[in-house]
């Protein structure tokens, strides 16, 4: 990778990685948020200065990205884990029990951002880069309770009021949002998640029969029960019917998937691996015959361009990011209907050919992915916040902020003198 | 053969409200089912599984020995409570059923009952377009957990059956769950006897007002129709404002305005019934019914009716329906001919008039009744 051309002008990062989840319970986003910081740390060297905000649960996970000019600073209690021990063997590692957002200007941050959207540690004097990955909560509301609509659409009201500079993983994720919520065009960019490249893609065990494989957590949108109806069907017209495999975090929807399965009598067929780390991830992968891919709702949808990667032909739906993702590389179904995906299925099985030519078309739309384009998006980014922070910018993020502190104290006041009478 | 005296738990949590055809099915069956087994006992349910009303008052009502109707004196949050016990196998439903049958979508845990399922269809897996997304995840839902739950199937239509087993192939079999198809019949009084002089009325739409029920086709043919035809009938449009309707509703007031259509509405069912027996014709060009009960309930008044033949439509308009494609110019032409040709006119509505006769509420109950009876075997 050539070195870019900016990478004398230094920047120093906040980025506030408190929302992270152990294991898998944040989905791909979280492999894409690390595989972007470690990029954009390997490729700007001096040129960007990190320090980690974390929580106790999850502050081992990201020691890897910290480099000697880094540091990773626990600021966060979460899933009753008790704050790490700092020690001489970690001398990057810092504990503040008692973090506020004053502190980030002390600490030299010139810029804050929040890949996992919204943040309670931003601060006026400092610029804000808030990332989104769907508006899943405006397009496909019925998909989730009602309390997490209810959560998301206050923290999007957040970010749009803290963020200097909001970051979507898709086209269409940015189009979305530009058309939901008032924020202006230029404060709005997206970077694909090309992050394909963080699995090692060696040979899987050709020994083995091919399987589908489908690796998604088990959330409504992505659609669990139309695949098992399609599944069903699929093996019953398909001579030698090739396995399922499903990965993904284990929860009480997996739970309801797995009973699905049974009841449907497909379970001896169709394997559940739960969330599985990169090495057994990239292995089961590169052991698959294809990916089938029948998510209602995508942001971007990183499955693809590993599928891509791993050589592998694509089914999936047509809808939302997807297309833009995959364009020609995939066969595309109606999501909603299991007859569809079922044909496709045993289409793309019996006919090696449509194989071959949906890998070939693979690597050429792979080819048209750069992790490095979309990180010197996001470094530009960084560096133009950080050179826009003017007086009169803190002093809109005061007022923008203020506002919203004075509707909270009045709404407080409000409800407390109705609660009174 | 002396039956075997039955506990049956019947949900008419869907009566409750402004009544769709799924709500009519329960309440009209259930009600022929008390008079055909008074050796049964029946538990009306006006709260079933996560359909909570707020309001009973609107549901089926029956007076009977051997009918009661636990749910009405509780409140929202009490039925509630019931459910949640109930599928937590902590309690049993009200009235200890041997047998539970779902009308509602939904397909609870219902203790050491035997759960029946109606399905109305599976349309939302063929044709999702004709389905709002949250109406899909909800019927999606209900006919899944019927798969674990249920010991038997009602279906309404050869079709829906038909459908159902194309999606899961062997599945009824490999599950041993039970099945029985049902058509329904009309809600009416048929009239009195088939149509002897051509009446005067309008042509008939009926259905609310969203994509499924194609009134874009009706609305293209009647316009086709209002150039070639001397009388000029107008049309008259029965059905609430449905969906993804606004270009639509947009184009009905523009030719209401103009005098050539008349939108009522949702109107309830007296009102249905008066419009059957005065119009000249209905049109139902429908994408997709599940069974297409506006068709024997028009033909119950000797209303000809002209449709296509997808889905259910044939079986419910049997020989007696005309049949088009989706095509305006077809469908204004058959409307034209029953205009033109008395002859033609009485021949078809003497032949609606006996096809909906054919069918009836009684015998629909006797085929559940049947079911209930297979299922308490084993």
């Amino acid at each position: 990778m050539s070195r870019p051309k900016n990478a004398n002008c230094s920047c120093h990062v906040g980025v506030d990685l408190t929302l992270m989840i152990p294991r898998g319970g944040n989905g791909g986003i979280k492999p894409a948020i690390l595989t972007f910081l470690r990029s954009i740390g390997e490729r700007f060297q001096e040129g960007i200065k990190f320090t980690l905000l974390t929580n106790s649960s999850t502050y081992q996970e990201v020691e890897f990205l910290v480099r000697d000019q880094d540091k990773s600073i626990c600021i966060a209690l979460t899933h009753d884990c008790p704050w790490p021990v700092p020690n001489r063997t970690q001398p990057r590692l810092l504990v503040c029990p008692d973090f506020n957002s004053s502190m980030l200007g002390k600490w030299g941050i010139e810029v804050l951002y929040c890949p996992f959207g919204p943040t309670h540690h931003s601060h006026p004097d400092i610029p804000t880069v808030s990332m989104i990955t769907d508006l899943l909560h405006r397009d496909y509301p019925f998909s989730i309770p009602e309390n997490e609509r209810v959560w998301r659409e206050g923290y999007f009201r957040d970010i749009l009021t803290d963020a200097d500079y909001v970051q979507c993983i898709s086209q269409y994720t940015r189009d979305r949002l530009l058309e939901y919520y008032p924020i202006k065009e230029n404060q709005v960019f997206f970077t694909h998640l090309p992050i394909d490249q963080r699995l090692q893609a060696g040979r899987g065990t050709t020994s083995q029969r091919p399987y589908f494989i489908y690796p998604a957590n088990f959330w409504i949108h992505k659609n669990h029960e139309i695949l098992l109806i399609a599944y069903r069907i699929y093996r019953q017209t398909a001579k030698e019917p090739w396995d399922l495999v499903l990965t993904g975090n284990p929860d009480s929807r997996s739970d309801e998937i797995k009973d699905l399965a049974k009841r449907l009598a497909i379970d001896a067929s169709t394997q559940f691996l739960g969330h599985l780390d990169e090495t057994s991830f990239a292995q089961v992968f590169a052991g698959a015959g294809a990916l089938v891919y029948p998510s209602l709702h995508e942001g971007f949808g990183i499955p693809l361009v590993e599928a891509m990667r791993f050589r592998k032909p694509i089914i999936c739906s047509r809808s939302t990011s997807i297309p833009e993702v995959a364009a020609e590389a995939a066969i595309y179904v109606d999501g909603r209907k299991p007859l569809e995906l079922a044909a496709a299925m045993i289409n793309l099985m019996e006919n090696s050919a449509l194989r071959d030519d949906l890998v070939m078309k693979g690597e050429e739309r792979l080819k048209s992915f750069s992790i490095a384009s979309e990180i010197d998006k996001l470094y530009k980014v960084f560096t133009t916040a950080k050179v826009a922070n003017s007086r009169r910018m803190r002093y809109a993020r005061f007022l923008r902020r203020y506002r919203g502190w004075g509707h909270s104290i009045l709404a407080r006041v409000t409800n407390r003198r109705l609660s009174l009478h | 053969m002396q039956r075997k005296a039955i506990k049956i738990g019947f949900d008419v949590a869907q009566t409750c409200h402004e009544r769709a055809g799924c709500g009519w099915l329960a309440d009209l069956l259930v009600k022929q089912m008390v008079k055909l087994a008074p050796y049964h006992q029946f538990f009306l349910y006006h709260q079933f599984g996560n359909w909570i009303n707020q309001e009973t008052t609107k549901g089926t009502h029956v007076v009977g020995e051997n009918v009661s109707e636990p749910f009405r004196p509780l409140s929202p949050g009490e039925a509630w409570k019931v459910w949640q016990s109930v599928e937590a196998g902590l309690v049993t439903l009200p009235g200890a059923p041997d047998i539970v049958h779902a009308n509602c979508f939904q397909a609870p845990k219902v203790g050491p009952a035997k759960l029946v399922y109606t399905v109305y269809d599976v349309s939302f897996w063929v044709y999702p377009q004709f389905t709002t997304e949250d109406n899909r995840l909800v019927c999606q839902r209900g006919v899944l957990d019927a798969i674990g739950h249920a010991a038997g199937f009602i279906f309404i239509s050869q079709s829906s059956r038909d459908e159902f087993e194309h999606i899961f192939p062997g599945l009824l079999q490999e599950n041993s769950i039970k099945c029985s198809t049902v058509l329904l019949a009309s809600r009416f009084e048929p009239a009195a006897q088939p149509r002897t002089v051509i009446p005067n009325g309008n042509w008939l739409g009926v259905g609310s007002l969203e994509p499924r029920k194609n009134y874009d086709t009706i609305l293209n043919a009647f316009e086709r129709y209002l150039e070639e035809s001397t009388i000029k009938r107008g049309l008259t449009i029965a059905g609430g404002r449905g969906w993804k309707s606004e270009d639509l509703r947009a184009r009905i007031s523009d030719l209401q305005s103009r005098g050539l259509v008349k939108y009522e509405g949702y109107v309830e069912d007296s009102r249905l019934n008066e419009l059957y027996a005065d119009a000249f014709g209905l049109v139902f060009p429908s994408h997709y019914e599940g069974f297409g009960l506006p068709i024997v309930e028009a033909m119950s008044q000797a209303c000809p009716v002209i449709t296509r033949k997808n889905s259910s439509l044939p079986e419910a308009g049997g020989s007696a329906a005309i049949y088009c494609e989706n095509d305006e110019i077809e469908i204004a032409e058959a409307m034209l001919r029953l205009e033109r040709d008395e002859s033609y006119y009485l021949t078809t509505s003497r032949a609606s008039w006996e096809h909906a006769r054919s069918l009836s509420w009684s015998a629909a109950a006797d085929k559940v009744l049947e079911l209930y009876d297979a299922l308490m075997v084993n």
